[in-house]
């Protein structure tokens, strides 16, 4: 293993591009991330985790297998009010016990941000400095500290780490400009690999029984006619990545999602409600910023992983397009 | 229009920006909204409102003005062919009025908006566990052109847009499922400081 970050430091010298000394090669900083997306879609694991958003701490059970029937997660909270959220291959459901609640959703694999792939390499070394950091131990594993730092204000950095022999992702840190914590994902305990009991992925839940209510959120592509809505201005980095139109509490809505390739910023345009105007507010959440303004007569909902004025600048960038076939 | 959209940004490359601009020069269409996109980008550079609010200050306006529903003397048929649009827009005043009163009522604290994304949410019966916490911490930015002051309204309705968003972003294609504890979590939004 020495021999090879050896090999790998040494690489360096030969990238122009490394400027900085600890600086690495984009392509080596995308393998790590490569190797921990493929790990946490291939490996079966089961642990603990903590999710620390502002000053608040919040731990939750995971399972992940995934075999030849197909691929399945579970996460259950432990503290507060029992949530659950269940992954059984492209459908998400979320469960909310106490309201009787379940939220249903499709994904859609063509549409889906496809893992990591080498189209976001360039968005990730345009807007992120990725350097491949020390040996650090999370849950007991030896793990390998990569950290992408970013460009500008417009994002916030992001600092992995991998577990080394499997890459599973063990820890996920969120900072600010100031290098401050924002948003926290880490294990405190995990299995990786070996055999997870099929009924650890099943849900504790019946949405179907009495007193349930079951939400399903709807997809349908738009036709490029349809796209009526675009984002001037919109921050530097971040591409379209898609557009697409759903049902969201019963509400028709446009959705436009943008990316810089690790972070993502979903806009929603709907309608609102006849006789009523939307206040504006700004609310975050770890590492989610979410802003909601009028615009004429609809709403707009801006929400990402990223900064509140990033995610202001889109929610406030928000046109109607002058229609097609209109003068 | 994706194309002007995108040869503003600076996002066409040379041979696709030479395709564009005949089209820009033929079509009517386009060269508006090439100097719509302008306008839109010049205004939001110079920190200028693009929405400033002036549908509720004419309304405001127009609720102040005394509404004459008498023909004008003298203007005999000018005024009866304007008599009923003239009314039409008095009834249309009273009923914005009326709906304005009708969402005012309920508080002890005086006017306010009611976010139109969060309307149907105690209707759907999706409310957040301790709705009381969630009402606790949102941080709300006075629409310095809304006439009313807006009140805090539950936050986690965004549970709905953070799942939505979730399936898209690239924190699920690295870390898997755990990301999505963001939808479930039971605590509430924090302040924006």
């Amino acid at each position: 293993m020495k021999a090879l970050l050896a090999a790998l430091l040494l690489g360096l010298g030969a990238i122009p591009l490394a400027s900085a000394a600890d600086a690495t090669s984009p392509a080596e900083g995308m393998r790590l991330l490569r190797q921990m997306a493929n790990a946490a879609r291939q490996l079966n694991y089961s642990g603990t985790f903590v999710y620390r958003h502002g000053a608040q701490i919040e731990t939750s059970r995971i399972w992940h297998l995934t075999d030849a029937s197909g691929d399945y997660e579970r996460l259950e909270t432990l503290d507060g009010p029992r949530r659950e959220v269940v992954r059984s291959n492209e459908e998400v459901t979320c469960f909310y016990p106490g309201s009787k609640t379940a939220k249903v959703e499709q994904w859609n694999s063509s549409r889906r941000f496809p893992g990591v792939v080498s189209e976001q390499l360039a968005a990730i070394v345009a807007s992120y400095t990725v350097r491949k950091g020390a040996i650090d131990r999370v849950a007991g594993y030896d793990c390998q500290i990569a950290t992408l730092e970013p460009r500008d204000t417009l994002r916030y950095g992001h600092v992995f780490c991998a577990e080394l022999k499997s890459g599973l992702p063990l820890r996920a840190r969120t900072v600010n400009e100031r290098n401050e914590t924002v948003e926290l994902f880490a294990f405190t305990q995990v299995d990786i690999g070996g055999e997870i009991p099929r009924e650890k992925l099943r849900p504790s839940y019946d949405p179907l029984a009495p007193g349930w209510k079951l939400e399903r959120s709807a997809l349908s592509q738009n036709a490029e006619s349809d796209m009526r809505w675009t984002v001037l201005n919109r921050p530097a980095g971040f591409r379209k990545v898609l557009e697409l139109k759903r049902t969201i509490q019963g509400k028709s809505a446009a959705q436009i999602v943008f990316s810089d390739g690790l972070a993502a910023v979903s806009v929603f345009i709907e309608p609102a409600v006849v006789g009523t105007r939307a206040a504006q507010e700004l609310t975050h959440q770890g590492a989610i910023s979410i802003f909601i303004r009028p615009q004429a007569d609809y709403v707009v909902t801006a929400l990402g992983e990223a900064p509140a004025a990033t995610i202001m600048q889109f929610g406030n960038s928000v046109m109607l397009r002058s229609k097609p076939g209109s003068r | 229009m994706e194309r002007i959209s995108a040869l503003m940004d600076g996002e066409l490359d040379r041979d696709e920006a030479a395709g564009v601009l005949p089209d820009l020069r033929k079509r009517n269409d386009l060269r508006e909204a090439w100097a719509t996109y302008h306008l839109i980008s010049d205004a939001l550079r110079g920190d200028a409102c693009v929405d400033c609010g002036i549908a509720s200050a004419v309304a405001t306006r127009l609720a102040k003005e005394p509404t004459v529903l008498a023909p004008r003397p003298g203007s005999s048929g000018f005024g009866k062919r304007w008599a009923l649009p003239s009314l039409a827009a008095a009834a249309a005043v009273a009923t914005v009025t009326w709906m304005s009163l009708e969402t005012q009522q309920g508080t002890a604290n005086g006017p306010i908006a009611v976010p139109a994304s969060h309307l149907l949410v105690p209707a759907m019966g999706i409310q957040a566990q301790n709705p009381l916490a969630d009402f606790a911490q949102t941080a709300h930015i006075p629409n310095s052109s809304s006439v009313v002051p807006p009140i805090q309204l539950p936050v986690r309705e965004f549970d709905a847009y953070l799942m939505a968003h979730q399936e898209f972003s690239p924190s699920t294609a690295i870390q898997g499922l755990a990301p999505y504890v963001r939808t479930v979590t039971s605590g509430p939004a924090e302040v924006k400081r």
